[in-house]
C-alpha cells in the first residue's frame, strides 16, 4: 500500500475556513517539491530544443512530433486549465502544469491566471529535452515526483557518455527505468481521486515482472550515434513516445511526420487487444446470447489507460438475419459522433446495452462528470495487463427471424470523445480525432427449427 | 452467543492501577456490555430487559419507518458488543443546506429526522429511497458512537466540565476548550456534545434511524431511571458519602411525544420498553481498564508528552469518583483536516467534543466519520487545536508509537476485541444446527472460513474503495445466525434510469447505489436521471452448495420461456455473463458460489480479487490506493468453500404434522409447486429447496424495477423457501414482515395461484402457511 495520507493532509491544511460574510479568495495548492510557494529554479538554466537539436537533430525531430512536445500547445490541454482555471480563479493552475511544464511551474512562471503567450520559450515547449535529462532522483512517482539539478549535468540512459564540449553527460539508471516515467504518469488529484495510474498498474503487471520497462515498447531502440560528428554507435531511444495520440492543430509538426506517427500507433495497437464471440444455436424466438470477450494483450499496463476519463473505448456490435435485416445493434454513433450513453446530445440513454472499457467520473450529486476536479468518484472498467472481460449480449429473434444471424464486432478506442470537445469550444477539432478498431471478430449464429 | 464466559475472564483482570493518572472510582468497570458493578438487583434486571428491547427487530407492523437505516438498535451498536459502534458499513449521513439568508438548515428525508439522511423507505406513494436533495450540499458522515459510561458521564456535575472550559484560550495553550449546551445544561453526549439528555439521545435516533415513535417518559418514570431525571432535590448514591443534584441535566429530555404516519398507532414503542432502554444504557459499566505493564507505562509517558492528555483529560469527577473517561468532554477546533459543517448548538464546523478513550480498543473504526481503521491513522488525521500534539505523536519513533498505543489499548475491551463479531473464542455451530457444516466437512477449514466471514475490513484492506454496503459478508447475513439473511436495514438499494424510449439504462456507478463510501466526502447520491429504485432484501445463504450442484438439465428441463404448455407459467433460465446458467441472486444473475464470491466483495465490499481465467465477476482492480488485489485467492477460495459446506437450514416444523401435511398438500393443488418446486436432484441426492431456480414474471403489469443480466424489470428467481421461518423479511423488496403478505403480493404469473390461494377458507390457508413456515 502507498502511504498517501501525509502527502493529503499537507494540501488540505492550507485550505482556510471561509470567514462569515465575504468569500475568500481560493487558496493556492502548494506542494514544496512540483507546485512550490517560490521558485525552486531558474527558468534561464534550461536549454531550449533548438539549441539541443544542433547536436541531436533527429533525437529532436522526433520528439517535436510527441505528445511530449504537444503537452503545452494541445488545445485541449489548454481549454481544459481554462475551465479549472474558472472554477478557481487560477489558484489551482499549478496543478496540470506540474507536470506539464514543470520547469515553469517551479521556475515561477506558472502562477495564478499566467499568460500562456508571455511564456518563456522553454516553458512553451512543455517535456522539453531538459525535463528530462536534468532530473536527478525521483522523490516519487507521482504528480511530478522528479528532482532537478539545472546546473548539472546532461543525464540519459547512455552508459559512459563521452565527453563533450557542449555539456557535462552522466549516465543514469533512473532514466532507464519505468520509475522515472511514473514520476508524471501517475496523477493523483488534490482530494486523492487516482486520476492516471499506467505507474501504478505496470507495478503489478506481468511487464514489470519480467523486468520490462515503459521504454521498451515507446521508446524502440536503434543503433547509431548519439549526436552529430560522433563515431561510436550507441543504442538509441525514439523520442516519440508513440501511445495514442496524434496532435489534433494541423500546424504543429510537419505531415509527413505525423503520417508516420500515425503509422506507429497503428503497429502498437494492432497487438494491443484481441476478441471472441461466441454463442450457442437458438431456436427463431428465443434470444440468442453472444458472449463477448475482449482480452488486453499489453503486457505493460491496463487498457485502455492514462487519462481514461477522457478516452473512449467501446464494444461495437452489429447483429444481421439472412435477410440483412438489423437485429440488434450496440456502440454506433448519433450523428454527432457520439456514442449514446448520458453524453449524447441526440439520444441520451439509447444504447442501454453499450459496454464500455474506460472509466467514469462521477460529481457530489451522483450525476456523471467530465472535469476530474470536480469529481467524487473515479470508478474505471479498464482493463488489467492480460486481463480479459466477458460479457453477453442478449440477442432478441422472432419466431420469423430468417438464419443463421450474422454478428460483427469490433473493438473501438479514440482519443477524444466528441461531446467533450464541443464541451470545451474545440468543434472543429472533432474531425481530426482518429478512431482506432484495435480488434474484430464476427460469428454465426444458426437458428434451429 | 455466550458472552458470559468472557466477561468472567475480563473481570479476572480487574487489579490495582498503580502508576495511572489518578484512581479510578470503585464499582464503575466492567467488561463492556455489562452492567455497572453497583446495580441493583432490580436495576440488573431491567438492564436485561433492556437489553431485549435493544435487540429487538422491528417489523413494518410494529412501526418501522416509513422510513428508516436500520431494523433494531444493537444493527449500529454491537461492536464488540452490545452497546458498542460498528464497523463502517453503518456509517449514517446528516446533511443541511445554509439558507440565503444564512441560516443553518438540516436536510428534510422523508421528513424532519434532524438531517439524518435515511436509505430506505416503503409505501405505494414513496420512492424506495426518500429523496436526498442535491441542495443539501453540507453532508457529514458519521460512526455509530459507543455507549459504555454514558450514565456514569451523565452525572459529572456541570461544574467539573466547566472548570476545564477555556473559551478564550487565556492560559495561551493554543487549545480552546468550549463547552456545548443542550436546554441550558453543558452537553456531554453526540460528537458534539450537543445532546446532555439520555433519554434524548435515545428517542432521537430510534425516530431518526428506525422510524419509530416514542412518548417521553412520565415524571414518575424519569424518577425511577437509575439516574433520577425528574429533576428537584438531591439524593445520595454509593455507600452515601456522595450528594448527586436531583435537578440534574437529564431533566432536558425533550418533552414532545413523537409521530409518524406509517399506520402503525404512536407511539410505537411503549414507555415501559423506553424506560427499560433508558435504564440500560444509563447503567452501562465503563469499560474495564489493565493493569499497566513496563511497555504501556512508557506509552503513558509518551501519551503526556505528546500532549494527548490536554484535551483527552485522564479524569473526571463523577459523584462516585474518578472517572477514567480521557475526555475533558469541552469541544475543540479540529481544523479543515476534521471539519464536517455541522454546528449544533454553540459548536462551529469544525469543532468536535474529546471522543472519550475508555475502551477505544474494541470500537473502531475512529473519528467521527469512522475514517480511520487504526489508532495510528485516528492521531494522524487530527488537525487543529491537535495538530501539535499529532506532529509530536508523528514525531516519536515507531516503537514509541507503538509504546503509546499500547497504553491506550489497556483502557478496557482488549479481551472482547475480534476482527468481527464473533467472540475470540465462540465454538463453530455443530452439524444439524443453524449456521452448522454440511455432514463431512472439515471443521477446521469450515471454521476459517466462518471467522472469515464474519472479518470486518477497513478502508486500509481496500474496502469502500470507492464505495461499499458491507465490511464484512457477516455485515448483511446474520439471520437467525451468520450465513444468514439480512434485516431491511442491510437491503441493497439498486436503482436505474428509464430512457425517452421505455428501456432500462444503468447509472454511471453502476444499479447498486451503495449505503456509504471509503471516500472522504459526500454521500454516495443516485444520478439525478434515475428514477427507478428497488430493495434487495439480503437472502440466507444455507444449502448453496447443495444448489450449486443441482444439475442443469434438470432445470432447464422445466423451462418454458414461452409458454409452450400454455399453464399461464413460463420460467426461463437465466443466462449470465460468459453464458452460463444463473443460478444465484434475486435474478438468478450469479452463474457459481465462487462467481457469487466474487460479486459480493467486489459489489457489497468494494474490493479487489484477482483474476482468475473464465470468472467474470468482480473486480480486479479499483480505485482507491490500495494495491490490487486486495483480497488474495487463498482468501476468496476460503469464502467459497465455507458457502459450499454451509449447511441448509434446518427443517424447523414437526409441531403439528397433520396440519403441515394437509398444508404440503394445498401446496401443490394451489399451484404455488409449480414455480417452488420441491425438490431438484443434487449432486448427492434431491435438494429440497423449493424453487424451480427460473426466471418469472411477478410483478404486476406496468411495474419497473432493475434488469440485470437476462432478467428483465418483472422478472424474478423463484426464491428457495427452505428457512423461510427465520429469515424475514420476505420478497425481493423484503417488503413483506409475514409469509402470508409475501404469498398475496405475488402478480403477474402467479396471479392464478393467489387467486387460488385466497379461494382457500381461513383454516386451509393456516395449514399452507404452517407447512411453508415448517420448511
Amino acid at each position: 500500500m502507498r502511504h498517501r495520507l501525509a502527502l493529503l493532509l499537507l494540501p488540505v491544511v492550507l485550505l482556510g475556513c471561509p470567514a462569515d460574510g465575504e468569500p475568500d479568495p481560493v487558496p493556492e495548492i502548494i506542494d514544496p517539491l512540483s507546485r512550490p510557494a517560490e521558485p525552486t529554479l531558474s527558468v534561464d538554466s534550461f536549454a531550449v530544443s533548438s539549441a539541443c537539436a544542433e547536436c541531436h537533430p533527429e533525437h529532436a525531430a522526433q520528439w517535436a512530433v510527441s505528445s511530449h512536445a504537444y503537452a503545452m500547445v494541445d488545445p485541449v490541454f489548454r481549454a481544459l486549465v481554462e475551465v479549472r482555471r474558472a472554477d478557481f480563479d487560477g489558484a489551482q493552475d499549478t496543478f496540470c502544469l506540474q507536470c506539464h511544464t514543470a520547469i515553469g511551474t517551479r521556475g515561477g512562471e506558472i502562477v495564478p491566471n499566467f499568460e500562456w503567450d508571455e511564456l518563456s520559450p522553454v516553458v512553451q515547449e512543455g517535456v522539453t529535452c531538459e525535463s528530462c535529462h536534468k532530473v536527478t532522483s525521483l522523490e516519487r512517482t507521482w504528480n511530478s515526483g522528479h528532482v532537478f539539478d539545472p546546473d548539472g549535468p546532461l543525464r540519459g540512459g547512455i552508459e559512459n557518455p563521452v565527453d563533450s564540449p557542449e555539456h557535462d553527460s552522466v549516465y543514469s539508471e533512473l532514466h532507464t527505468s519505468a520509475a522515472f516515467c511514473g514520476g508524471c504518469h501517475d496523477v493523483v488529484e488534490l482530494d486523492g481521486l487516482n486520476l492516471e495510474r499506467p505507474y501504478e498498474e505496470w507495478t503489478e503487471s506481468p511487464s514489470a515482472e519480467a523486468g520490462e520497462t515503459c521504454q521498451d515498447c515507446h521508446m524502440p531502440t536503434r543503433q547509431g550515434p548519439a549526436a552529430v560528428d560522433l563515431m561510436t554507435d550507441r543504442t538509441l531511444h525514439d523520442h516519440r513516445f508513440v501511445g495514442i495520440d496524434i496532435p489534433l492543430t494541423e500546424d504543429f509538426a510537419p505531415a509527413e511526420d505525423v503520417e508516420e506517427l500515425r503509422v506507429k500507433i497503428e503497429e502498437l495497437l494492432a497487438t494491443a487487444a484481441s476478441m471472441e464471440v461466441t454463442a450457442e444455436p437458438i431456436a427463431a424466438g428465443e434470444t440468442a446470447n453472444l458472449v463477448v470477450t475482449v482480452t488486453n494483450e499489453i503486457d505493460g499496463h491496463n487498457l485502455p489507460t492514462g487519462s481514461t476519463f477522457l478516452r473512449q473505448m467501446w464494444l461495437e456490435v452489429t447483429v444481421t438475419d439472412a435477410d440483412g435485416a438489423v437485429l440488434y445493434e450496440t456502440g454506433h454513433l448519433d450523428t454527432n459522433g457520439d456514442l449514446r450513453d448520458h453524453w449524447s446530445d441526440l439520444d441520451p440513454y439509447g444504447d442501454p446495452n453499450l459496454v464500455t472499457y474506460g472509466s467514469k467520473l462521477t460529481a457530489l450529486d451522483g450525476s456523471p462528470e467530465l472535469f476530474p476536479w470536480r469529481a467524487n468518484e473515479h470508478t474505471s472498467a479498464s482493463i488489467p495487463p492480460r486481463h480479459d472481460r466477458t460479457s453477453t449480449l442478449f440477442v432478441p429473434t422472432t419466431p420469423a427471424t430468417p438464419g443463421p444471424l450474422q454478428v460483427e464486432a469490433r473493438v473501438r478506442l479514440r482519443t477524444h470523445p466528441p461531446y467533450l470537445l464541443r464541451a470545451l469550444g474545440l468543434s472543429a477539432l472533432i474531425e481530426r480525432v482518429e478512431t482506432y478498431d484495435l480488434a474484430e471478430a464476427s460469428a454465426e449464429v444458426d437458428l434451429l427449427d | 452467543m455466550n458472552r458470559l464466559i468472557i466477561s468472567i475472564l475480563g473481570a479476572a483482570l480487574l487489579g490495582g492501577c498503580a502508576d495511572r493518572p489518578g484512581p479510578i472510582a470503585d464499582d464503575i468497570m466492567a467488561p463492556m456490555g455489562e452492567p455497572v458493578p453497583y446495580a441493583t438487583a432490580e436495576q440488573e434486571a431491567t438492564f436485561v430487559r433492556g437489553q431485549a428491547v435493544a435487540a429487538r427487530r422491528f417489523s413494518r407492523a410494529d412501526g418501522l419507518g416509513p422510513a428508516f437505516n436500520v431494523t433494531f438498535c444493537t444493527s449500529c451498536h454491537e461492536r464488540p458488543t452490545l452497546g458498542g459502534s460498528a464497523g463502517s458499513y453503518r456509517n449514517f449521513f446528516i446533511a443541511a443546506r445554509r439558507t440565503e439568508d444564512g441560516a443553518f438548515q438540516p436536510a428534510m428525508s422523508s421528513g424532519a429526522a434532524g438531517g439524518v439522511i435515511r436509505l430506505y423507505e416503503y409505501g405505494d406513494d414513496a420512492d424506495a429511497k426518500p429523496y436526498f436533495d442535491p441542495a443539501d450540499d453540507i453532508v457529514a458522515r458519521r460512526n455509530p458512537i459507543p455507549f459504555f459510561g454514558v450514565g456514569l458521564m451523565a452525572e459529572i456535575p456541570e461544574e467539573e466540565i466547566l472548570k476545564r472550559a477555556d473559551p478564550d484560550d487565556r492560559d495561551n495553550d493554543g487549545i480552546s476548550d468550549r463547552p456545548n449546551y443542550d436546554q441550558g445544561f453543558v452537553g456531554r453526549f453526540g460528537r458534539k456534545s450537543q445532546t446532555v439528555s439520555i433519554e434524548g439521545f435515545i428517542r432521537g435516533p430510534l425516530f431518526n434511524h428506525l422510524g419509530i415513535t416514542t412518548d417521553p417518559l412520565t415524571d414518575e418514570e424519569k424518577a425511577a431511571l437509575p439516574i433520577d431525571s425528574s429533576g428537584g432535590g438531591t439524593e445520595t448514591a454509593g455507600f452515601g458519602f456522595h450528594l448527586i443534584p436531583r435537578a440534574h441535566a437529564q431533566v432536558a429530555a425533550p418533552a414532545s411525544p413523537l409521530t409518524d404516519d406509517d399506520g402503525v398507532a404512536d407511539p410505537e414503542l411503549s414507555n415501559p420498553d423506553l424506560f427499560d432502554l433508558v435504564s440500560m444504557a444509563m447503567l452501562m459499566a465503563a469499560p474495564q481498564v489493565e493493569e499497566l505493564t513496563d511497555r504501556s507505562r512508557a506509552g503513558l509517558r509518551h501519551f503526556d508528552a505528546v500532549g494527548c492528555g490536554d484535551c483527552h483529560t485522564p479524569r473526571l469527577k463523577g459523584p462516585r469518583g474518578n472517572l477514567h473517561i480521557y475526555s475533558d468532554l469541552l469541544l475543540h477546533d479540529m481544523g479543515p483536516e476534521l471539519a464536517d459543517g455541522l454546528v449544533p448548538g454553540e459548536a462551529t464546523g469544525s469543532e468536535f467534543r474529546t471522543q472519550p478513550l475508555w475502551g477505544i480498543c474494541a470500537v473502531g473504526p475512529y473519528l467521527h466519520d469512522g475514517r480511520a481503521q487504526t489508532i495510528h491513522e485516528a492521531i494522524a488525521w487530527h488537525g487543529g487545536e491537535g495538530e501539535r500534539a499529532r506532529d509530536a505523536y508523528l514525531a516519536l519513533t515507531v516503537q514509541e508509537q507503538a509504546e503509546l498505543e499500547e497504553f491506550l489499548l489497556t483502557l478496557g475491551g482488549r479481551d472482547q476485541y475480534s476482527l468481527g463479531l464473533i467472540p475470540p473464542d465462540e465454538p463453530a455451530p455443530l452439524e444439524g444446527e443453524w449456521g452448522g457444516p454440511l455432514p463431512g466437512t472439515d471443521p477446521d477449514r469450515f471454521e476459517a472460513g466462518r471467522r472469515l466471514f464474519d472479518r470486518e475490513f477497513g478502508p486500509a484492506d481496500g474496502a469502500g474503495g470507492p464505495r461499499l454496503n458491507g465490511d464484512s459478508c457477516r455485515a448483511c447475513h446474520f439471520e437467525p445466525v451468520f450465513g444468514g439473511a439480512g434485516p431491511r436495514g442491510v437491503n441493497v438499494m439498486r436503482h436505474g434510469i428509464l430512457t425517452d424510449a421505455g428501456e432500462f439504462a444503468v447509472p454511471a456507478v453502476g444499479t447498486i447505489l451503495h449505503r456509504t463510501t471509503a471516500l472522504i466526502g459526500a454521500a454516495p447520491r443516485a444520478q439525478p436521471e434515475a428514477t427507478i429504485f428497488e430493495h434487495r432484501q439480503t437472502p440466507h445463504l444455507f444449502g448453496l452448495g447443495l444448489i450449486e450442484g443441482i444439475d442443469a438439465a434438470a432445470i432447464l428441463a422445466a423451462a418454458d420461456p414461452d409458454d409452450l404448455d400454455g399453464d399461464g407459467i413460463s420460467g426461463k433460465p437465466s443466462w449470465t455473463d460468459g453464458g452460463r446458467l444463473g443460478r444465484f441472486g434475486w435474478k438468478a444473475q450469479v452463474p457459481s458460489i465462487d462467481e457469487f464470491v466474487r460479486d459480493a466483495v467486489t459489489a457489497e465490499l468494494g474490493m479487489t480479487l484477482p483474476w482468475v481465467e473464465g470468472m467474470t465477476f468482480g473486480r480486479v482492480q479499483d480505485n482507491d490506493d490500495v494495491s490490487d488485489p486486495e483480497l488474495t485467492l487463498d482468501d476468496a477460495d476460503l469464502l467459497g468453500d465455507f458457502l459450499r459446506t454451509l449447511a441448509p437450514p434446518p427443517r424447523t416444523g414437526g409441531d403439528d404434522p397433520e396440519l403441515e401435511a394437509a398444508g404440503e398438500a394445498l401446496f401443490a393443488d394451489v399451484g404455488c409447486a409449480s414455480c417452488h418446486t420441491p425438490s431438484l436432484p443434487g449432486a448427492d441426492g434431491p435438494v429440497p429447496l423449493y424453487s424451480d431456480l427460473l426466471l418469472h414474471e411477478v410483478l404486476p403489469e406496468g411495474a419497473l424495477g432493475i434488469e440485470d443480466a437476462s432478467a428483465e424489470m418483472r422478472e424474478f428467481r423463484t426464491p428457495p423457501l427452505w428457512g423461510v421461518a427465520m429469515t424475514a423479511p420476505y420478497l425481493h423488496s423484503g417488503e413483506a414482515d409475514t409469509l402470508e403478505q409475501a404469498i398475496l403480493l405475488h402478480a403477474g404469473e402467479a396471479t392464478a395461484v393467489i387467486t387460488a390461494f385466497t379461494a382457500l377458507d381461513a383454516d386451509e390457508q393456516a395449514a399452507l402457511l404452517a407447512f411453508v413456515g415448517s420448511l
